[in-house]
């Protein structure tokens, strides 16, 4: 696909032109990184839960905050709120059942919106 | 950017990984990519082979944190520019890396164009840094090279001075000889010649000697010694000397000392030389008055001890006044002589610890006052 101004597919949850324009406009760059999230960060919410199960809320921590940056780099704003909520509630030790359903929610959204473009 | 600098780029997840490495390379950079603090360590242990770090803070094991200290406690990695990036609600650890020393700090998710920027900005104030660096150590060594240049001139100098100085003691040695034994046997001219050839032989003398004791003084060679003076009585006989010559120029040359005698601890020779080189002076600028009067005296004001030599010539032009003991300076550069011998006074005055001022007498010429501590 051409780096036009325009000529972005218009998919539900993810701000395609932000997000390139904010990797300095390279939409070659842009494919591949989408390519490759499912298999790197669809299972975060996953890997959040079990890591806090094992008590290691450190690495809890690490992929929640992943996550947040990645969604927000690929113009996954609704994903990047709520892994930004998920990220606060670890910080103030609070139970984040909640917000780690939402994110769920969201992901699954984003990941088929992601199969579209394929 | 003439150079492509190599950009670590030091990131756990392989999406910022991407990112940045396409950004990178897309300024023209060679972009090196770890996946962890350990890798970066591991690499960064061989030494300075990055220009500028892109360091993700949150890392599992080893983080930003711990690579970011190992760089700058490293002398050898210190100077190498680090970019730390984290998300932006983390002000603690913002303020943690300001404080380890990091250049720049960085936001997730990336803006491309503000990161262009700062990583442009690192490596331009790093190359800046290198060349003044570089120019420092130049400019130090350029230092050391001309000062060891003027020492072995200086030495030179100073040797083919000495050999001069035998020389001339030769020559002036033999000259008085042949006016001794033949003096008597020559008619009129030929004793005016050999007058003429003592005279100028003498005038070098003068001059090599000057500079001599100036070259001594300048080494330290020259420490002033201690003995019993009779004050007087050196002006006097030094004053002698030039009497003859003054009088050759229609003058007169007056002494007048205060009533207490004054015997003190000093350098004799050292001070002769001093007197001796104030009366070239004299002789030699002093006396165009037509008919010119040279004074010296002598006087004691609370613990100084004070000489003073005074002509009645044309003076030293103010705007000059400071420069006159300044070496080689020449009030006009035509005068016969080098401009050494005030310079010579006045090092060797305050070698004895003492100083010399000159201003103008009440006859309009010049004044030279040498005061120096009485020590008994």
């Amino acid at each position: 696909m051409a780096r036009g101004e325009n000529t972005f597919p218009q998919i539900a949850g993810l701000n395609i032109a932000h997000a390139v324009e904010m990797i300095g406009g390279n939409y070659t760059l842009y494919r591949r990184l989408i390519g490759k999230f499912p298999k790197n960060h669809g299972k975060a919410v996953t890997e959040i839960q079990s890591a806090l199960e094992n008590g290691d809320r450190d690495l809890a921590y690490r992929v929640a905050h992943s996550l947040k940056s990645v969604a927000g780099t690929i113009g996954a704003e609704e994903l990047q709120n709520c892994a930004a909520s998920v990220v606060v509630g670890l910080k103030k030790d609070m139970d984040i059942s909640e917000q780690l359903e939402e994110t769920e929610r969201v992901m699954q959204e984003i990941l088929q919106s992601i199969k579209q473009l394929e | 950017m003439e150079n492509a600098a190599r950009v670590l780029i030091v990131d756990d997840t392989e999406l910022n990984r991407e990112v940045l490495e396409g950004l990178v390379a897309s300024l023209g950079h060679q972009p090196m990519v770890v996946s962890s603090g350990k890798e970066a360590l591991a690499l960064l242990s061989k030494g300075p082979v990055v220009d500028l770090i892109l360091l993700d803070i949150l890392m599992p094991e080893v983080s930003g944190f711990d690579v970011l200290q190992f760089v700058k406690n490293d002398e050898h990695l210190a100077r190498i520019p680090v970019i730390m990036i984290s998300i932006v609600d983390e002000i603690e650890s913002i303020v943690r890396c300001i404080e380890l020393g990091a250049d720049d700090f960085m936001t997730k998710p990336f803006n491309a164009i503000l990161l262009k920027a700062r990583i442009n900005a690192c490596l331009a104030r790093k190359e800046f840094e290198d060349k003044e660096k570089q120019f420092n150590f130049w400019l130090a060594d350029s230092y050391q090279k001309l000062q060891k240049a003027e020492q072995t001139r200086d030495e030179m100098f100073n040797m083919i001075v000495h050999d001069m100085n035998n020389s001339l003691l030769m020559l002036l040695g033999e000259t008085e000889m042949l006016a001794h034994t033949l003096g008597s046997q020559m008619d009129e001219e030929a004793n005016e010649s050999i007058t003429n050839i003592s005279t100028a032989g003498k005038q070098i003398q003068s001059m090599v000697g000057v500079i001599l004791d100036v070259s001594r003084m300048e080494k330290g060679q020259i420490s002033p010694m201690r003995e019993e003076v009779d004050v007087y009585q050196l002006v006097r006989s030094t004053a002698k000397q030039y009497e003859k010559e003054i009088k050759n120029h229609g003058g007169a040359l007056t002494t007048s000392f205060s009533p207490m005698e004054i015997i003190c601890q000093l350098d004799r020779k050292l001070l002769q030389r001093i007197l001796q080189n104030l009366l070239t002076n004299v002789v030699k600028h002093g006396l165009t008055h037509e008919t010119p009067a040279v004074h010296l005296d002598v006087c004691v004001d609370d613990t100084l001890m004070k000489i003073r030599v005074t002509d009645n010539g044309s003076g030293i032009p103010e705007d000059k006044a400071d420069k006159i003991f300044n070496k080689y300076y020449k009030i006009n550069p035509r005068n016969k002589g080098l401009g050494l011998g005030l310079a010579f006074c006045k090092m060797a005055i305050e070698a004895m610890g003492g100083s010399i001022m000159a201003d103008a007498s009440t006859s309009g010429g010049a004044r030279f006052t040498l005061s120096l501590p009485i020590l008994k």
